[in-house]
């Protein structure tokens, strides 16, 4: 096993242990449904549909970077009025943000009135539920919604944006690999391919997403100007040409996302959204260009943190788990490597490892392996 | 599995040679009949190179020693070894169960003991890092 074939099993374990865990997905599954229920059962007539967008729909969600077992997760949640194309902007967050206040249940829940969504908070995690509208009055197989969004002055106006179209984008860039997996899972859970959610899929983007995103949430959890997680996926979806290796795949992003970013005619900053170019991602970096130099300082950082570190200067599997802590939390470093260490044990005791003349532990079917690693026993005190 | 007693006794030079096939940088020094074997082994291109020392004392019986400054050799729950000298910085390292018949005379030392010790640097490792030996065993 070389440096980056070590690199990819941690790196695809350290997305596992940042990726949500199945219960709290299906515990927050089943409160955006109820959500969705209730609002549909007060206003029938606008025939109300609420389904997930952003990292849950799209399986890139990380764990927040609280160190207990499940910090608080933001969901991000359409919830659409299917007939309400005649509600102006403020109409359509009214009526919404009014059902909910007025539930026993939910009206306990609600923060105060959000720019664009109104967020309920559970313990583990909050649902942005974002009221919009279809955009086309007539039936038609456009996707695209309008939301209402709210200025510091009170005044509420129209924005546009097409979240389920994205996820079609999202799903097509990662092209024969999406599929692959896709079926793999089908075919060991048994279940048909169409009941396959993306989010219970593990693909090489997906992981590599969730580790910049986490590198991004410990790079800036005292600093302003983060970047936002949809710029990330973009770009690393924009570069991603279907590697399969996960550390070729995140370092391939890594070197070639900045390459996606363009630039208008006055040298402003544009990151759109592939799937309706008229939304900029990148709006703000206008106005607060600090946001642009944080984008820029974060990538570069994780080209050092993710890539060149441990490929270079890795002095030591303990030297890299101490910088791998400080790169991506203590807990999920930890956890990451007792996983990457158990299947090695569980590797050795199939008898699937060999080592070579350096003593490298490697496949036992690889060239250089020049004796297996049998099983035996450690024995002996601490 | 376990496979106990029929296996022929290898004579040292047996050893030896199956030794320098595979790891052709040992060094070898034979003092009195008492074989030292000097190694250096990387668990994972990621790892240190640790020099290791095989003894085998007048063809009967093999210790292997990892040798050099030894991280956290102070450490009271330094994972599986059978002595520590720290006067001399070396820790015997535990590599086999005895009573399980994993290792006798008829054993190949370049076949189990150098893959073992391999295996146990790796451990040792993440147990620096991790404060936890992952790799198994047994204590008595």
């Amino acid at each position: 096993m070389d440096k980056k074939e070590i690199l990819s099993r941690l790196y695809r374990e350290l997305a596992g242990t940042l990726n949500i865990s199945e219960t709290m997905t299906n515990e927050i599954v089943n409160s955006y449904k109820a959500v969705g229920s209730y609002l549909g059962n007060m206003e029938q007539a606008l025939d109300i549909n609420i389904y997930p967008q952003g990292s849950l729909s799209l399986g890139t969600m990380v764990r927040p970077i609280k160190e207990d077992e499940e910090g608080d997760y933001d969901v991000d949640l359409v919830c659409l009025l299917k007939n309400g194309q005649h509600l102006t902007a403020k109409e359509m967050k009214m009526i919404v943000g009014q059902r909910l206040s007025e539930s026993d249940r939910y009206g306990a829940m609600l923060d105060e009135e959000g720019k664009r969504c109104w967020t309920l908070q559970y313990s583990d995690y909050h649902l942005d539920v974002l009221p919009c509208v279809p955009r086309t009055l007539q039936e038609s197989t456009d996707t695209k919604i309008r939301l209402s969004h709210k200025d510091d002055n009170g005044i509420y106006s129209a924005c546009f944006s097409n979240p389920k179209a994205y996820k079609e984008w999202f799903i097509g860039e990662m092209g024969t690999v999406f599929s692959q997996i896709r079926e793999q899972y089908a075919a060991k859970r048994n279940v048909e391919i169409e009941e396959i959610k993306l989010f219970q899929l593990r693909t090489p983007l997906q992981i590599a997403i969730q580790i910049l995103k986490r590198h991004r949430d410990i790079m800036f959890a005292d600093k302003d100007n983060k970047p936002i997680s949809i710029i990330i996926t973009t770009l690393a979806t924009k570069a991603y040409v279907g590697e399969s290796d996960i550390f070729e795949t995140i370092s391939n992003i890594i070197n070639k996302m900045d390459s996606h970013i363009e630039y208008d005619g006055d040298g402003n900053v544009l990151i759109c959204n592939p799937t309706m170019r008229e939304e900029n991602f990148a709006d703000k970096w206008k106005d607060i260009p600090e946001k642009k130099d944080a984008f820029h300082a974060w990538l570069h950082k994780a080209r050092v943190d993710i890539i060149e570190n441990p490929l270079n200067f890795a002095d030591g599997m303990d030297s890299l788990m101490e910088n791998m802590r400080a790169t991506f939390g203590t807990k999920v470093v930890n956890e990451t490597f007792e996983k990457y260490a158990e299947k090695a044990a569980v590797e050795r005791e199939q008898g699937l490892l060999g080592i070579n003349n350096k003593g490298n532990i490697i496949a036992r079917e690889n060239k250089e392996a020049v004796v297996p690693l049998k099983n035996h026993t450690f024995y002996g005190g601490e | 599995m376990i496979h106990p007693i029929s296996k022929r006794k290898l004579t040292v030079g047996q050893q030896l040679c199956a030794i320098r096939r595979f790891f052709p940088d040992v060094r070898i020094r034979n003092k009195n009949g008492n074989l030292s074997i000097f190694l250096y082994l990387q668990p994972t291109p990621m790892s240190r190179f640790y020099p290791i020392e095989i003894k085998i004392h007048r063809s009967t019986y093999t210790e292997v020693w990892l040798v050099g400054s030894i991280q956290k050799i102070d450490d009271i729950e330094f994972p599986h070894h059978y002595r520590i000298d720290k006067e001399n910085n070396r820790v015997r390292l535990c590599l086999y169960h005895p009573k399980k018949f994993e290792w006798d005379r008829g054993t190949s030392i370049a076949e189990n003991l150098i893959p073992w010790t391999c295996e146990w640097l790796f451990y040792y490792e993440l147990w620096l890092g991790n404060g936890v030996w992952y790799g198994g065993g047994e204590h008595p």
